[in-house]
């Protein structure tokens, strides 16, 4: 194998034999890469295409109009200036802060009660516990977009009773999403998979389950809470319909609806910079936030990173 | 040391009366009556599946008792919750919590009873007694498997329990690891002094740490004793071959007129008593031996199949005429291949007699002599 | 002898567990529930704006299903969860395959891959419009290639499943690659000293062995082309021509661009029963075959 260097023991320098060590990585791994390069021919061509919308898009959104028509194939000039513009006169500085409150109070919600609700399910023994179970689970069969109908007049009859319930609220665009089966489940068979030991220590010890729940629960659980934070961001930053539904009489509404609103106004000559800035906008907090904690997100998807 | 040691009057007194443990149609423990004397070191031994861990599980509270009466120093526990029974337990598998430091496991479940100060002042006590001092800040993962046992240990110690229960604390560590924590949980015991029950599938953990062996088979209770009684008295034909390694020789043979008769030989029983006909003999290898032929004691002949050189002696897979199979624990340097004959005698003071429908002890001829 | 079952013991205090758990039920009987009933009374009334509901018993299924344009909005989404389904996953698993058999880099191509799952669907309708848009779009910048898919009814289909495609690739990647990741490294060893090639590997030993994970996949990817590409149409088609106009376009516009609610929430119920179907099917298949992965 090339780059493959026998280390006599004892007389190899501490700093030589790192370095050397990584030498040798590199020069396996190219020595890999060429024997596989049909595979990576193929996989970046594949992987190109899928990404070659989304990077000129972001080109796009830092150019003049000049610059899209001349297909430029890189950074513009206009940055500052579409970026200020979709911002501050197309109003997505209140789009961007909408959406964020909805997705943070979405997976906030969404994970606490998963949450609680495992916990209740898992380490307590009453009657009708696997019904109960059941029926949340079921809810499964009740995805959102089926119900718009009944919800919207749901939340306009609350908006009756008080304004700060009706249809226009942050109240009515987060409270439909927080309860989460598959959330209760992956939480649920987590906390069965915990050894049963350390629940009879604690029973032992005398330790009550509220400081179970906070201490020992919720840190062994964390990567998995983290990732159903993500999910849940994610799932919420990126709803349409609902918040279409519920922003029907105006307001600030979230980023995918501006984002809508920004391609209606471009009929003709489309101001595209101004648009693509608006969708890099509505991209970046939960992409960025999928790459950053995709660790988590792996894991919760019971996945192994090779 | 100070707050630890607890004074023999001082330890609890743990007694099962007539214990019995039923999951539905199964019966994991049947009839098990023990009394622990306060400050005594129990170990409960036997075979997978026998109830030991069951019967444990039931004292700690962790498994309802379906029949019979559990006392705490003559309290009635049935109605005690674990949580407040005052007991402690290590796991077979530690339960250390992975995120906390070996300090604050052991810490995490003090509680409110002591002060600030006695947390730390008992934290440091038990950590000096188990050698982990050095170890306190680290997480369990960054542990070895006997650092992270003692840690677990001194779980136990610090809350200052009326009982230790330990569920095989030292299955998962290997052979050396295990020989060295004997020696120290006996050295622990021997300091605090607190009533401890241990359960374990291991005969030699059993006998070296207990002051009492309490021996149970498919949930029954097969014999309580202290470790030498057990093996020199087994009461039963299970006792007999569960302790001491290697195990007894059981061979069939007729008794006759005080004689116990086989093909290849026949053995006198001064003293004995019991029924005649169909029983088994019971011999330990280590009271079997090579002898020289014309040697003046009682002796007869036998072919060797096996021999496995253990360095300190040698065992002998022996084979007589008639195919009966026994093996002989004898001196290390002979030398001896399958296939040769050898003469063996035996300790006649070293024999026993079992019923061979109910396995029970018919016979001990130390008794006799 | 038989193996004792443990159950560990629990925390006594049953008002405690009623206390953790009633937020969500609270959740899941007012918000899902509740309104899933109301939907069964609703769909029995004429419901407008500013006038009295009336109650007209099964006349608005009726109309929904003799209407030839609900007939066509049924076809068309069958039509695209098929092509979505079979378009996504095949191109995931092909990627995820390469992915896996990369013994370099596969982490990276990964990560790239992954990304269209952290974007929303009218993001990814903004980047395919903007390429693909007549005469103004990119492509047509580039190459001078025009389609008028604004018009042309197979061809805003195709343009339509596109985007949808584009954006469940990630989703099904993270799964599949996951899926891959859990086979023993022995089988391919064994492989490789037997020469047993890649493709063949794929075909015989990866498909079977991630098999319940596909199924998964296939399910949910179904159940999401019902209603999850909604701002594709609304940005791009606004669903014309009618092979765009999916349920969930058409319950949307039912209820609140011409106001009939009673028609609409009858609309939900057909909705909600091939979701249903599709969800219960999942169900008893990951019953059946033990798989019980999901997001």
């Amino acid at each position: 194998m090339a780059g493959a260097t026998e280390t006599d023991p004892g007389t190899q320098a501490e700093a030589g034999s790192k370095t050397g060590n990584l030498v040798t990585e590199y020069q396996l791994a190219w020595t890999q890469f060429r024997r596989e390069w049909k595979l990576h021919l193929s996989l970046i061509v594949l992987i190109g295409i899928i990404v070659f919308p989304l990077v000129m898009l972001l080109m796009m959104s830092t150019q003049s109009i000049q610059q899209i028509r001349a297909n430029e194939f890189a950074v513009g000039s206009m940055f500052v200036e579409n970026y200020t513009s979709v911002l501050y006169d197309q109003g997505f500085i209140g789009y961007m802060w909408t959406s964020f409150i909805m997705a943070t109070a979405i997976a906030v919600g969404k994970v606490l009660l998963a949450l609680l609700a495992a916990m209740a399910l898992v380490y307590y023994d009453f009657p009708f516990q696997r019904l109960l179970l059941i029926v949340i689970l079921l809810t499964l069969l009740l995805p959102i977009p089926v119900l718009i109908v009944p919800l919207f007049e749901l939340m306009s009859n609350l908006g009756g009773i008080h304004p700060l319930f009706g249809p226009a609220t942050m109240f009515a665009l987060v409270v439909p999403y927080l309860a989460s089966p598959t959330a209760l489940l992956l939480l649920y068979q987590h906390f069965r998979a915990i050894p049963d030991s350390y629940i009879e220590t604690a029973q032992l010890d005398d330790i009550g389950p509220m400081r179970f729940l906070v201490f020992v629960l919720v840190p062994m659980s964390k990567n998995m809470l983290i990732g159903l934070f993500v999910i849940s961001f994610i799932w919420g930053w990126n709803q349409y319909l609902w918040p279409l539904v519920v922003d029907a009489s105006g307001g600030d509404t979230v980023v995918q609806i501006g984002l809508q609103g920004l391609m209606i106004e471009g009929a003709g000559e489309a101001p595209w910079g101004i648009i693509t800035a608006g969708a890099a906008l509505a991209l970046l907090p939960p992409v960025v936030l999928l790459l950053m904690l995709r660790k988590q997100l792996l894991t919760t998807f019971n996945l192994q990173t090779k | 040391m100070t707050q630890q040691t607890q004074r023999p009057d001082d330890a609890t007194t743990v007694r099962l009366n007539s214990v019995t443990k039923d999951y539905g149609n199964v019966r994991a423990v049947e009839a098990v009556s023990l009394q622990i004397e306060p400050g005594e070191f129990l170990v409960i031994v036997g075979p997978s599946g026998c109830g030991k861990s069951t019967t444990l599980r039931m004292i700690a509270g962790l498994e309802t008792i379906s029949e019979g009466e559990l006392y705490f120093d003559g309290n009635p526990m049935a109605d005690v919750e674990a949580s407040e029974r005052n007991v402690a337990m290590v796991f077979q598998n530690y339960a250390l919590y992975p995120h906390m430091s070996a300090r604050r496991n052991i810490t995490f479940g003090m509680g409110n009873d002591f002060t600030d100060e006695e947390i730390d002042q008992r934290v440091e006590d038990a950590a000096g007694i188990l050698d982990i001092s050095d170890l306190l800040d680290r997480k369990p993962k960054q542990l070895s498997g006997g650092e992270r046992q003692r840690v677990a240990l001194g779980r136990a110690i610090c809350r200052d329990p009326d009982v230790f229960l330990m569920d095989e604390p030292l299955s998962n560590l290997d052979a050396k690891l295990r020989v060295q924590m004997r020696a120290e949980l006996s050295r622990l015991h021997d300091e605090l002094g607190t009533t401890t029950v241990y359960v374990t599938h291991d005969q030699t953990e059993a006998m070296t740490l207990g002051d009492r062996v309490a021996v149970l088979n498919g949930g029954r209770l097969q014999q309580v004793a202290p470790p030498q009684k057990l093996y020199d008295f087994p009461e039963n034909q299970f006792v007999a071959k569960f302790i001491g390694d290697p195990a007894m020789n059981i061979i069939p043979v007729t008794v006759k007129d005080g004689q116990a008769e086989h093909p290849a030989f026949s053995i006198p029983l001064p003293g004995y008593d019991g029924q005649t006909g169909d029983t088994q003999l019971g011999i330990r290898p280590e009271d079997l031996r090579t002898v020289e032929r014309d040697s003046d004691q009682p002796t007869f002949g036998a072919e060797v199949v096996v021999t496995e050189p253990l360095g300190d002696t040698l065992l002998l897979y022996c084979q007589t005429e008639d195919g009966t199979e026994f093996k002989v624990q004898s001196d290390p340097r002979q030398e001896l291949t399958a296939g040769d004959p050898v003469t063996l005698s035996y300790d006649p003071e070293r024999l026993h007699i079992f019923d061979s429908e109910s396995g029970d002890t018919l016979y001990h001829s130390a008794h006799a002599i | 002898m038989f193996e004792v079952p443990h159950m560990a013991i629990k925390y006594q205090k049953n008002w405690q567990a009623m206390l953790l758990l009633l937020p969500t039920l609270i959740a899941c009987f007012f918000l899902l529930y509740l309104p899933a009933l109301d939907t069964f009374r609703l769909s029995l009334y004429n419901v407008r704006r500013g006038r009295e509901d009336q109650y007209v018993g099964l006349d608005n299924f009726e109309l929904l299903l003799s209407s030839s344009g609900y007939q066509s909005s049924v076809f068309w989404s069958f039509a695209f969860a098929f092509v979505v389904v079979a378009g996504s996953i095949t191109l995931s698993l092909l990627i995820g395959f390469l992915i896996y058999r990369a013994s370099v880099g596969s982490s990276f191509y990964l990560i790239v891959g992954m990304v269209s799952y952290g974007f929303s669907f009218a993001v990814a309708a903004v980047a395919v419009q903007f390429i693909l848009q007549p005469e103004s779009g990119l492509l047509h910048s580039l190459t001078g290639w025009s389609f008028d898919w604004l018009t042309s009814a197979p061809l805003a289909f195709l343009v339509v499943c596109l985007a949808t495609i584009w954006k469940m690739i990630g989703f099904n990647l993270i799964f599949i690659v996951g899926a891959l990741s859990s086979i023993p490294d022995t089988i391919n060893d064994a492989a490789k000293l037997d020469g047993i090639g890649g493709f063949t590997m794929l075909m015989r030993v990866y498909i079977p062995l991630i098999a319940p994970t596909l199924a998964f996949l296939v399910i949910m990817n179904t159940v999401y082309s019902f209603f999850l590409p909604y701002p594709v149409i609304d940005i791009m088609t606004s669903g014309s021509p009618e092979t765009t106009n999916l349920l969930i376009y058409e319950l949307y516009d039912m209820a609140f661009e011409r106001d009939n609610r009673g028609i609409a929430a009858a609309q939900s119920i057909v909705l909600f029963i091939i979701v249903g179907a599709l969800m219960v099917g999942q169900l008893l298949f990951s019953e059946r075959s033990g798989y019980t992965g999901g997001a």
